[in-house]
């Protein structure tokens, strides 16, 4: 393999070759040579006589500098990206939950041969169509995706004190609709008892899968959201998917620091009391927003809700030792990666992307395994759909209906 | 009228039904293959192959091949979806189903679905059935009429078996065997029409509340007795004699 503008092996001088055998070490997605030019370089570019450090910055290793870190590295594979602060085995039991990117997880996890654990599943006969239609397999219950801190906080808190679980329904005038998980049911459901069983069943499941979890990962998608004057929060702005949108109910809100912090303090609070050696892996969505209602143009709302995010999760992750932060952010912005990373809406993850993401995920835990994804894996990833990579992106739908682009 | 029964172990109460009915204007030869999701028909050149394990009654004993052409009718016995039991790894022995059970017991269930889910996967369950393929089969190589008797719903005694996979009380279960034979009955029906069948459905004399009337059950809820398949006779007689 020869990569355009790099030295290749065949320029090498024989007295290096020593140096070669100790740099070669393995990297992302199987490539060598790559490795060895970075290093190769570095070598070529070093004093024979090694400078005694004169600053805090002359000992920094390479992940430290932007140069090395970033400029001068392949567009694939980043050095020594992300260092777990805990272990993560094949035998954990890991929970999934948060904004549609972490539907990407779970799946990646599975196909991996980790212990993907889906509390709220279908017997296996029931055909993967079927199963994907009706969202299971989606999240280790069915949640539907969780975009918000104060959303997840409003799962836990149901799941711990149903009383406290809102008894709102709406519907078309046949059939029923949960709206705090308006998709989760194609067509909706039958009656309004079976939409609030149904609902009693997945929090039944929540519960039971925090007992049993070893990592809880949770993606933090949106700061954008929409409630009621009860004090309930929506998934989605009524009206948008399913329900009619009442302006004298319903009101939007764009969290800010201080109340995605609290979201997700309590919410962790809230997942360690029902397990207390339960370990905590956070992940900010690099999904762009679809829509944003704060007046601002999108990319700088963007930019605003997922500061706040990685700020959030940032502080929460370095003030506790069970709380990790894994920079699947980042790695989707990145400016060299970026071109490739997302689909033609610039919007959604392309699956090149998702697995550049989560090959650093894996290389993190100690795994470079090839993602066992496909003809073996229990889960079959659908044709994707344009610019769509197998995810249930809810807020999506918010496109379709935008008038502008009718 | 000549006839050819084939089926799974549902054949039994038919034949021994058929027994108690010496006046019947009806010639039946029987063929059952136990296995509740079959049995799989190999058919060839007009004549159905004759499985290694198959019970034949006495007039066709010994063949190797059942020549259809020899036949005015088949009756594909045992259609539709087979026995729930713990034991079987189908969805339907293992899937409770909202609007049937009482919330206090959800949490005992391991799988609780919708009404609608439920539905798409039981039509999908009865499209990759042999017993259901097995229409389309016969269908291929014979003309005649050809009948579809569906397995019966269980009787009470069920709710006793050791096998029995389900929370359900008595009365949520009739509820929900209602519901369950109105879809499969649907289903067979379409399959009935997509292969020029007729499905034979089963009287108010059959059951009673969901359940087949206990007066038809044998040790096992879910195979029937001879004065089952004796009332069946009696139907088919009526309607197609």
């Amino acid at each position: 393999m020869k990569s355009e503008g790099y030295p290749q092996l065949e320029d090498v001088v024989t007295d290096e070759l020593s140096v070669l055998d100790i740099m070669i070490y393995k990297c992302i997605n199987g490539c060598y040579m790559i490795k060895i030019w970075t290093k190769l370089k570095k070598i070529m570019n070093k004093p024979e006589v090694k400078s005694k450090p004169e600053h805090p910055y002359a000992d920094l290793s390479m992940k430290a500098f932007w140069r090395t870190a970033i400029a001068d590295q392949p567009p694939n594979n980043l050095i020594s990206f992300w260092n777990p602060k805990f272990n993560i085995q094949k035998k954990d039991s890991i929970v999934t939950f948060g904004s549609c990117f972490a539907q990407n997880i779970g799946r990646e996890l599975c196909a991996r041969g980790y212990n993907w654990h889906i509390e709220e599943r279908l017997p296996q006969s029931i055909n993967s169509d079927i199963r994907r239609h009706y969202n299971y397999d989606s999240f280790s219950v069915r949640t539907g995706n969780i975009y918000t801190t104060s959303l997840l906080r409003q799962w836990l808190s149901w799941a711990l004190n149903n009383s406290t679980m809102s008894q709102e329904v709406w519907t078309d005038g046949c059939r029923f609709f949960d709206p705090f998980r308006p998709r989760i049911a194609p067509n909706g459901f039958e009656s309004e008892v079976e939409m609030l069983q149904s609902r009693k069943v997945t929090l039944s499941k929540l519960l039971t899968c925090i007992k049993s979890a070893d990592i809880f990962v949770f993606t933090l998608g949106l700061t954008e959201c929409w409630r009621n004057t009860d004090g309930y929060e929506y998934p989605m702005c009524p009206g948008t998917v399913e329900g009619s949108f009442d302006s004298s109910r319903h009101f939007f809100k764009n969290l800010d620091y201080h109340e995605v912090f609290a979201g997700l303090e309590s919410s962790i609070a809230m997942i360690r009391s029902i397990n207390a050696n339960v370990k905590v892996l956070l992940t900010v969505s690099p999904v762009p927003l679809t829509a944003t209602m704060s007046g601002k143009h999108v990319l700088e709302a963007t930019t605003y809700s997922k500061s706040i995010l990685r700020a959030v999760v940032g502080d929460l992750a370095s003030s506790s030792d069970y709380i990790d932060y894994f920079p699947s952010y980042e790695l989707a912005n990145w400016p060299c990666a970026r071109r490739n990373i997302f689909n033609e809406n610039l919007r959604t993850v392309s699956s090149s992307g998702v697995s550049f993401i989560m090959d650093h995920f894996f290389s993190g835990i100690g795994d470079d395994a090839i993602s066992n994804m496909g003809e073996d894996s229990k889960f079959i990833v659908r044709s994707p759909v344009e610019g769509d990579n197998g995810e249930e992106c809810d807020d999506a739908l918010l496109e379709a209906f935008s008038k502008d682009l009718k | 009228m000549k006839i050819c029964v084939i089926g799974n172990s549902q054949v039994g109460a038919l034949l021994s039904g058929y027994k108690l009915l010496p006046e019947i204007k009806v010639h039946a030869d029987f063929m059952g293959i136990g296995g509740g999701g079959g049995p799989y028909l190999e058919v060839e050149n007009g004549t159905i192959v004759v499985p290694e394990k198959a019970e034949l009654s006495s007039e066709v004993a010994g063949l190797d091949r059942l020549d259809l052409g020899e036949y005015d009718a088949v009756l594909l016995s045992g259609v539709g979806a087979y026995a729930m039991r713990e034991n079987l790894e189908n969805f339907s022995s293992m899937v409770h189903v909202h609007g049937f059970i009482s919330d206090d017991k959800i949490r005992q269930c391991e799988y609780v679905v919708t009404k609608s889910l439920y539905k798409d996967a039981l039509k999908d369950h009865v499209k990759l059935l042999n017993c259901n393929l097995n229409i389309a089969r016969v269908r291929s190589i014979f003309n005649g009429h050809i009948f579809l008797q569906m397995f019966p719903m269980p009787t009470p005694s069920v709710l006793d078996q050791l096998d029995f996979p389900f929370v359900y009380e008595k009365e949520e279960l009739g509820r929900f065997l209602i519901w369950y034979n109105q879809i499969l009955s649907n289903e067979c029906i379409i399959i009935a029409e997509e292969n020029n069948a007729k499905l034979i459905s089963y009287s108010d004399l059959f059951f009673k509340n969901g359940f087949t009337q206990s007066k038809y059950s044998t040790e096992d809820a879910w195979h029937m007795n001879p004065l089952f398949g004796k009332l069946f006779w009696e139907q088919f007689a009526r309607l197609y004699l």
